[in-house]
C-alpha cells in the first residue's frame, strides 16, 4: 500500500474512533456527572494520535514517501474537503437565522460548529484520497 | 500583467481600504464619537466593490492563448491559500466569542450570516494576495 493512502486509510480510522469515543464521553458525562466540572480535554484527546504518523509508521530507508501523482491526489482531495468546509459554515451560519429568527445563541455553537466542520474535513480528505487511489487497489501500490 | 493580477490587485487595495475604513470607525465608536451603525455598511460596499470594478472593467484577455498549465496551477494554489485563510478565520471566530463573552454567554444570530460575509472577504483577500505573490516571483514571465 502506498504511503499517501496508508496515511488516508489511518487517519479515517483514527478520526472515527475519537469521534465515537468523544460522542461516548460526553454522553456518559452528560448523564452521570451532570454539573460536575468536566475538562474538555478528555472527550478529544484521541484525536492527537492523528499526527503520530510518523511515530507509528516512520520512513524506511530508501522508501519513496511520495510522487509527483500523489502530490496532485493530495492537493485534489485538500480541495474537496475545503469544499465541503465551507458548506457546512455556510449551513451552520443559516440554520440559526432559519430556526431562531432574531433571537441569541450560545456561544459554544460555534465552537461545535468548528469541531463539526474540523471533522468532516478530516473524514473527508481520507474518503477523497482513498477513493482517487481506487480503494487501495493495485493502482495504490508502490 | 494579466487579468487575474490586474483583478487580484484591484482586491487587495479596495479590501485593505474597506478594512482600512472599518477599523476607524470601530475605534471612532469606541470613543463614543456618534458614529451611526449604518456608517458600517460604507466599508462593506468600499471592500465589496473591488468585485464590481473587477467584472466591469477587466474584460477577458484577446489573444489566442489567454490561459496556460502554469496560471492554471497558480489559480489552484491560490485557491488553497484562500481555503486556508478561511479555516483559520472561522477558527479565531469560533473561539474568539467565547474567550471574550465566556462559556455561558450568547450571541446575537445575526452575528452568523456577518461571519459568512468575513470569510468571503477573507478568502477573496488570501487569493488575492496569493496570486500577486506567484506571478510576482517570475518576473517578467507572466507578461
Amino acid at each position: 500500500m502506498n504511503r499517501v493512502l496508508k496515511y488516508a486509510w489511518y487517519q479515517l480510522i483514527v478520526v472515527i474512533v475519537a469521534t465515537l469515543f468523544a460522542a461516548v464521553t460526553i454522553l456518559i458525562a452528560v448523564k452521570y456527572w451532570p454539573g460536575k466540572e468536566f475538562s474538555a480535554v478528555i472527550p478529544f484527546c484521541l484525536f492527537v494520535f492523528v499526527n503520530f504518523y510518523r511515530l507509528f509508521f516512520p520512513l524506511k530507508a530508501g522508501e519513496i514517501a511520495f510522487d509527483e501523482r500523489d502530490e496532485q491526489i493530495k492537493k485534489h482531495a485538500t480541495m474537496i474537503s475545503f469544499n465541503i468546509f465551507w458548506y457546512a459554515f455556510i449551513l451552520f451560519c443559516i440554520i440559526p437565522i432559519l430556526t431562531i429568527g432574531n433571537g441569541k445563541i450560545h456561544v459554544m455553537y460555534l465552537g461545535g460548529a468548528l469541531v463539526v466542520c474540523g471533522i468532516s474535513f478530516r473524514i473527508i480528505w481520507s474518503i477523497a484520497v482513498i477513493v482517487q487511489y481506487g480503494w487501495g487497489g493495485k493502482d495504490g501500490e508502490e | 500583467m494579466n487579468r487575474a493580477q490586474k483583478i487580484s490587485l484591484t482586491m487587495v487595495i479596495t479590501f485593505s481600504l474597506g478594512l482600512f475604513l472599518g477599523i476607524i470607525l470601530i475605534v471612532m465608536r469606541l470613543f463614543d464619537v456618534g458614529i451611526p451603525k449604518i456608517a458600517f455598511l460604507f466599508p462593506v460596499f468600499i471592500a465589496g466593490s473591488g468585485g464590481i470594478i473587477s467584472i466591469t472593467c477587466f474584460k477577458k484577455d484577446k489573444g489566442t492563448i489567454i490561459f496556460d498549465e502554469r496560471d492554471k496551477l497558480i489559480e489552484k494554489n491560490a485557491n488553497l491559500a484562500g481555503f486556508g485563510a478561511v479555516y483559520l478565520y472561522v477558527i479565531v471566530m469560533s473561539f474568539l466569542p467565547i474567550g471574550i463573552l465566556g462559556e455561558e454567554g450568547t450571541i446575537p444570530v445575526t452575528w452568523c450570516p456577518a461571519l459568512l460575509i468575513g470569510a468571503g472577504f477573507c478568502q477573496a483577500f488570501a487569493q488575492s494576495i496569493a496570486i500577486l505573490i506567484q506571478y510576482s516571483r517570475g518576473g517578467k514571465d507572466n507578461e
